[in-house]
């Protein structure tokens, strides 16, 4: 071998692999010639190649023969094994017409060449790979000035570029798929994203599952690439799908599968499924690039992009849901208001036959009727005239109402319209005892208005007052407000309650609960104003107190401003007193009033339309007696607020059955425990009490329990049926019935009251109540978590299946015991104490989710053979009968609880009830299995998220810190980003801000780890470099599947200067005292888990007081509009008007977080309050020598500074010496360091000892132990233990106690 | 030798006259010494003071090296007495640990002589 020139000898000896293979190779047989006689140039050049850590190679002569080092060897893969010693053209042949013209612009102009991230194609691992190179070229000169050859110093990037790249896409289709329209689209938007980045993605298709259950490719229905229309086409493809679909996981289809390629792919197609709420509703097709490596990132990658789109689609198929319900809604609604009119159409004829020949009856002086003929005749006849009213208000309605014909304008002068109605109602309130007032200021201009439209606006409101008020008054005002006419309507009625106020303007609604005089309404009234108003371009608004009063206002636009011509037209107004609208709301409101008042009066008064009023002819039906008629068949109650009805009822009743009346609900409760009626008859619409109410009293009540309640309403159709017998009433008559009807009903009632046995009862309840089990199924399919079932199971169940109890039990998912009842649950105060007793080892609830058994126990006696201790612990309750049934969703499946049901008498597992049982039970095990799911992983996000996220910003001298985290609103974002401040032994402060990949449980964990692990790291004294190394180690020694950014920014203990190191992250803004924006963009490295061995670096700044700082995740600086940007973000910073921090904070979220936001944000703002003087920083070896040190450092500190008294200074001193002492003796290591800062404030000094051990509380001993009791009388001590160090605090002058 | 302790005789009483910092540095082996020198003397010194008049810093070692001593003394039939130190903060720190409650405290070196010194 030839002889080695000495001076390369050793660098190859210490070169590794390399070293050894150049030492080997024979020189003399290449262009480069023998070792020995190799020139200086190349000699240093390849030593000092050989001793570097980083990737070098170097291309020598005018064949440009390589070298290169053990590091670059990986960068270069196969090639390594031929490479060196040859011309770069063979070994880099691939790429020799990137890499030529570069070295050879080196060689000849002398000028280095440097690049970022340049792409390079390369063929190390068998394939063409897109690889990414930071370069730096140097020519290597020779004493002739020529140039020798090239020396080039690169750093492989490829994974970081690849990354970033895929994160960007993952991002854009989380930002794009969901504003898209329907299922299609984002299956169509997807493939174009996908597609637009080859060089990640060389196939990808979305197949989505229809309607016929068949699986098409989605968008343009032609195949394209090979992909089939059809999934169902290619063999292979169904084989992955059916294994996709089972396994709910991603398969990998290797071979040749493709119809338009006859070449065996180099990479694998993948189908993922696209999982929507646990359904597979589609599958992404992908073919990686075959120019990138298939690895577990390319792998995690593409199962990103599955998840964003299955996200999307999850999403656009919630809103198109939404939007369906809205159509269904508004189609309802459509035709509500046609029936309506349909109806009210084919009344009228009827009714107006019925009301002439009643007239006739009424009005016959030959023949004319006498006592209870005429009184019967002249019921009849009020309330067929009363049904014709009702009738024209809905004809009304469809009129004026909605879509209804366009209003006939008319100047009309708003005021005297508005004084001739109000007029109209002046005798009417003389005689209800209320004052009526109406103001009227003077108008300028017109209005243009429909006459007839805004006369039913005015009367509409005023019945409302009228139907409200009792007593006190109603004012009516016109004014004009700018350049709109106001009318006022106010009252001192019973108001409207809040939540009702909302929906008063809303068809059909009536407002319930409230006094007043009547609920006779068809709910239409304020409805058509607001409907009226809105077609005059104008507005009407109501504000209500309860119990003072309501005040609509109605807003119409008056006609624009014209020049005074002199010869205006006269505008119309309203004749109130000729209308025949106005008569019937006059007669319509004088009816209600007098009805409620109980007046007689009316009987010989005219009412103001001139007609003759119709009273009750024969005297009042309240001067009743309060009770009558024949108690054989035994005693109703009846209980109605209209007087005709009551009176009518008695009549018909009477003459079976001893009849008792009472005007409202709470009269009816007082007089049932009075008299104890056999049965209640009630109305069910009654100003305060109602019918539902009143049953509700009645059934709480232990002694009127049982009484048979039938409900009286004029409301039709099955949703009364439902809800009466839901509420328990035994039941119901609906308006008009007849007497045969009536007395059938409460004879029967009463009978099957006295004489009632369970199975006839239930039998015939259930009957009625499947319905409401297709209500209870729908309510536990809304149900999120096990809260939501209880709920519903307690309120729906109970009135289905009459028990007495419900309880939904849950097994513990780790543990599997089963957990206490929830406060949902319904369940005596008893049973809900003891619930061991019934649930614990060895109880039916045990037995049935152990053994997935239903158990039935119908009565005390099978409690008492089967589980003679419980029936023993509950004999005080009344619990009779119990039901046990397990949740397991199949036979199989675990059993995730158990439903519990019990009776307070006993029960037979009769075939209907247990069917219904049955199939709620198996609702319910579906519900719990979704609640289970979602509240493990949500409850785990946010459990995790709260844990990490730190509370108040910690207190730090001249330092202010304020912090924010928004979760994103669009979904479920919790768990993503996290912020924390780290006070640093000596009073440095550390703040991070960190953005983990992803949202959820997973991420969440992923950041509690990363931060409490760089916390450690910090707290220890590591800088911002030195400690997101070590979080990155430990993120690959851990092999967890972490990937984050991460910034850590380190104020210097005398707040002059901060040190920062960003792992991907996006830059920290620095506002400078004069409102000068930079952002600190050095000190920037890789993401945390990107890949091994990463080496962070750390940047400084120097600041002044009054410096702030932000600090802030990615959400702040993306949005869908503008993409990624510092720009408004510093722009906002530097415009702030107040740079505090938590005011800057304020600005930057008021100005950039929006209400709709993808992500989650959290942000940091930091701001330097002034530098900290005489601040005294330093470090000791935990040895005992250092105890001195210490005193001696801080004497001379203080002494220099300031002047205290000796006495002090030495009990300061007593106390610093004891801290020290004691860190010394509990040092863990010989290497530990103890951190002491001494800080001088006036006549005030602080001074902190941290170290890293743990404190010794003083053991109470005779020798031992001192240290606390003496730092505590010398000096005002906190001492702070973590299981990371402990950090004591002395003050000095000593705080004098009170 | 130990510049920071001397021992002088007072009448029949040895006085461990000792000065400057005492702190975990130093206490165990001025401790160390001062009973090698008042015990080790084969049963002359019958009583000793130590007196801390001129220390400057004295802290929880400096009370476990008074223990320690007092203790030592004990076992060997020797009455012991302490001088506190002239600074009330360092004398606080006498206090604390009740020093008094394991060997007397005097005010000053004469006093705890004329203590130790039976009268004639």
């Amino acid at each position: 071998m030839a002889a080695i020139p000495h001076d390369i000898a050793a660098a190859l000896d210490h070169g590794g692999e390399m070293g050894r293979r150049i030492r080997e190779l024979d020189w003399a047989s290449t262009p480069v010639g023998a070792m020995s006689d190799w020139p200086a140039e190349l000699r240093s050049a390849l030593s000092f190649m050989l001793a570097s850590r980083a990737q070098i190679a170097m291309f020598w002569g005018p064949d440009y023969i390589a070298f290169y080092n053990d590091a670059y060897a990986p960068t270069i893969g196969e090639k390594d094994r031929t490479a060196l010693g040859r011309p770069a053209r063979d070994g880099w042949s691939e790429l020799w017409s990137t890499l030529e013209p570069m070295l050879d612009s080196v060689v000849e102009t002398l000028e280095p060449f440097a690049a970022s991230d340049h792409p390079f194609e390369i063929a190390r691992h068998g394939f063409i790979e897109d690889v990414f190179f930071d370069i730096s070229y140097d020519p290597i000169l020779l004493p002739s000035g020529e140039v020798g050859g090239v020396f080039c110093i690169v750093s492989e990037t490829t994974v970081r570029v690849v990354g970033e790249r895929r994160l960007r896409m993952v991002h854009e289709l989380a930002r794009e798929l969901p504003s898209t329209d329907g299922e299609d689209e984002v299956a169509e938007l997807a493939v174009e994203l996908l597609c637009a980045q080859p060089a990640d993605i060389e196939l990808a298709g979305v197949y989505l599952r229809g309607a016929d259950g068949g699986v098409h490719l989605a968008g343009p229905a032609e195949p394209r690439d090979g992909l089939p229309a059809e999934l169902a086409a290619s063999s292979r493809l169904s084989i992955a799908w059916t294994r996709a679909v089972d396994g709910q996981s991603a398969v990998e289809i290797t071979g040749s599968w493709r119809s338009d390629v006859d070449a065996v792919p180099t990479r694998p197609t993948i189908l993922h499924p696209l999982l929507v709420r646990g359904d597979v509703v589609g599958g992404l097709v992908v073919t990686p690039s075959a120019r990138q490596p298939f690895d577990d990132a390319h792998r995690t990658f593409l199962g990103s992009l599955a998840a964003e789109i299955a996200r999307a689609l999850a999403e656009v198929r919630g809103r198109a849901e939404d939007r369906r319900r809205a159509d269904a809604l508004a189609e309802l609604d459509r035709a509500k208001t046609d029936f309506f009119s349909n109806i009210s159409h084919e009344f009228r004829t009827p009714l107006t036959l019925l009301l002439g020949p009643l007239r006739d009856a009424l009005d016959d002086q030959s023949a004319p009727l006498e006592g209870r003929q005429r009184e019967r005749v002249a019921l009849a006849e009020r309330n067929a005239e009363r049904l014709l009213r009702l009738v024209n208000r809905l004809l009304e309605f469809s009129r004026y109402g909605e879509g209804a014909s366009r209003p006939r304008i008319e100047a009309l002068d708003i005021g005297e319209a508005t004084s001739s109605i109000v007029e109209l109602f002046g005798e009417l309130a003389r005689r209800a005892g209320i004052d009526l007032r109406l103001e009227v200021s003077p108008i300028t201009r017109p209005t243009p208005a429909d006459p007839s439209m805004f006369e039913i606006v005015v009367l509409n409101l005023l019945s409302n007052a009228f139907k409200h008020t009792l007593e006190g008054s109603i004012t009516v005002s016109v004014t004009q407000d700018r350049s709109d006419a106001v009318v006022t309507v106010s009252d001192t009625g019973s108001g409207i309650p809040a939540e009702a106020l909302e929906h008063v303007f809303d068809r059909f609604h009536r407002i319930a609960g409230v006094g007043g005089r009547t609920f006779e309404s068809t709910g239409i009234g304020l409805a058509l104003v607001h409907e009226i108003v809105d077609a005059h371009g104008g507005s009407v608004t109501a504000t209500s107190d309860v119990g003072v009063g309501s005040t609509f206002e109605v807003r119409l636009p008056l006609a624009p401003a014209e020049p005074d011509t002199g010869d205006e037209p006269v505008p119309s107004t309203v004749d109130a007193h000729g209308s025949a609208v106005s008569a019937r709301y006059l007669a319509d409101v004088t009816e209600i009033v007098d009805t409620t008042n109980g007046a007689t009066t009316t009987a010989e008064t005219e009412d103001a339309t001139g007609e003759p009023g119709r009273g009750h002819a024969d005297g009042s039906p309240d001067a009743e007696p309060e009770s009558g008629g024949n108690s054989d068949g035994g005693t109703v109650l009846v209980v109605d607020d209209n007087a005709d009805m009551r009176h009518y009822l008695r009549q018909n009743l009477e003459p079976y059955f001893e009849v008792i009346v009472a005007r409202n609900g709470e009269d009816g409760i007082e007089k049932a425990r009075e008299v104890r009626p056999d049965l209640v008859l009630t109305d069910v619409m009654m100003p305060g009490l109602d019918g539902i109410g009143l049953l509700a009293a009645l059934r709480a009540d232990d002694a009127l329990r049982n009484v048979p309640v039938v409900l009286v309403s004029a409301r039709p159709g099955e949703d009364l049926a439902v809800e009466a017998l839901e509420v328990g009433a035994d039941d119901y008559l609906i308006k008009p019935f007849s007497v045969l009807e009536l007395v059938t009903r409460v004879r029967s009632a009463v009978q099957l009251a006295r004489s009632r046995t369970e199975r006839e009862r239930d039998a015939q309840l259930y009957a009625a109540h499947f319905e409401a089990v297709a209500q209870v199924a729908q309510q536990l399919n809304a149900s999120r978590t096990w809260r939501d079932i209880s709920t519903t199971l307690s309120t729906s169940l109970v009135p289905i299946v009459r028990c007495d109890e419900v309880s939904l039990l849950v097994v513990a998912q780790e543990t599997t015991d089963i957990l206490p009842p929830a406060k949902e649950d319904r369940l005596s105060p008893e049973l809900a104490a003891r619930w061991r007793t019934w649930t614990g080892n060895g109880s039916p609830v045990h037995e049935a989710v152990l053994r997935r058994r239903r158990m039935w126990l119908s009565d005390r006696s099978q409690l008492a053979t089967r589980y003679p201790a419980l029936a023993e612990t509950v004999w005080d309750t009344d619990l009779q009968a119990m039901a046990v049934l397990p949740l397991g969703l199949g036979d199989a499946g675990e059993v995730l609880g158990a439903l519990w049901i019990g009776w307070h008498r006993d029960v037979r597992p009769e075939p209907i009830l247990v069917g219904m049982i049955d199939t709620v039970t198996q609702l319910t095990a579906q519900a719990a299995a979704r609640a289970r799911d979602f509240e493990s992983e949500r409850a785990v996000a946010r459990t995790l998220q709260e844990s990490v996220l730190p509370g108040a910003p910690p207190d730090v001298d001249q330092m202010s810190i304020a912090w924010r985290y928004a979760s994103g609103t669009r979904f479920m974002t919790v768990g993503g980003d996290w912020y924390d401040a780290i006070p640093i032994p000596g009073g440095g402060v550390a703040l991070v801000v960190g953005d983990v990949v992803g949202h959820g449980a997973a991420s969440a964990a992923s950041m509690a780890q990363l931060r409490n692990s760089l916390r450690g790291y910090l707290a220890l004294g590591a800088g911002p470099a030195e400690a997101l190394g070590q979080l990155n180690d430990l993120v690959h020694t851990t092999q967890e599947d972490h990937f984050a950014t991460v910034c850590c920014l380190v104020v210097a203990p005398d707040r002059r200067s901060v040190t920062w190191s960003s792992a991907g992250h996006p830059p920290v803004v620095l506002r400078r005292p004069d409102g000068g924006v930079e952002l600190l963009e050095g000190g920037r490295g890789v993401p945390i888990g990107a890949f091994p061995f990463s080496q962070y670096e750390a940047s400084g700044v120097d600041l002044e007081a009054g410096s702030t700082m932000v600090l802030y995740t990615d959400g702040l600086v993306e949005s869908r509009a503008h993409g990624y940007s510092t720009d408004p973000l510093a722009a906002c910073i530097a415009g702030a008007p107040d740079p505090t921090a938590g005011a800057l904070l304020d600005t930057v979220f008021a100005e950039l977080v929006g209400e709709d936001r993808e992500d989650d944000i959290a942000a940091v703002v930091v701001r330097i309050t002034a530098p900290i003087a005489d601040l005294l920083s330093f470090e000791v070896d935990a040895e005992p020598r250092s105890v001195g040190q210490v005193r001696h450092r801080i004497r001379e500190h203080v002494e220099s500074r300031m002047t205290m008294d000796e006495d002090t200074l030495s009990g300061l001193l007593v106390a610093v010496s004891e801290a020290v002492t004691n860190a010394v003796e509990h040092r863990r290591t010989d290497g530990d360091v103890i951190a002491v800062s001494a800080q001088v404030d006036g006549a005030r000094i602080e001074i902190t000892v941290s170290d890293q051990g743990v404190w010794r509380p003083p053991v109470p001993q005779a020798t031992r132990g001192f240290g606390l009791s003496i730092m505590r009388a010398l000096t005002d001590v906190t001492v702070d233990p973590t299981p990371r160090g402990t950090t004591v605090t002395m003050r000095a002058p000593k705080a004098v106690a009170a | 030798m130990n510049h920071q302790v001397r021992f002088d005789e007072i009448g029949a009483v040895t006085v461990v006259v000792l000065a400057g910092e005492i702190d975990l540095a130093n206490a165990a082996d001025l401790g160390a010494e001062i009973e090698r020198r008042v015990v080790d003397d084969d049963g002359r010194v019958r009583s000793a003071v130590v007196d801390l008049t001129d220390v400057h810093h004295f802290d929880s070692t400096g009370v476990r090296m008074l223990f320690r001593a007092a203790t030592t003394f004990a076992s060997h039939g020797i009455s012991a007495r302490v001088v506190r130190p002239r600074s009330d903060a360092l004398a606080e720190v006498l206090e604390v640990a009740q020093v008094d409650r394991v060997v007397p405290v005097d005010d000053s070196v004469r006093d705890a002589v004329a203590a130790l010194t039976p009268a004639s």
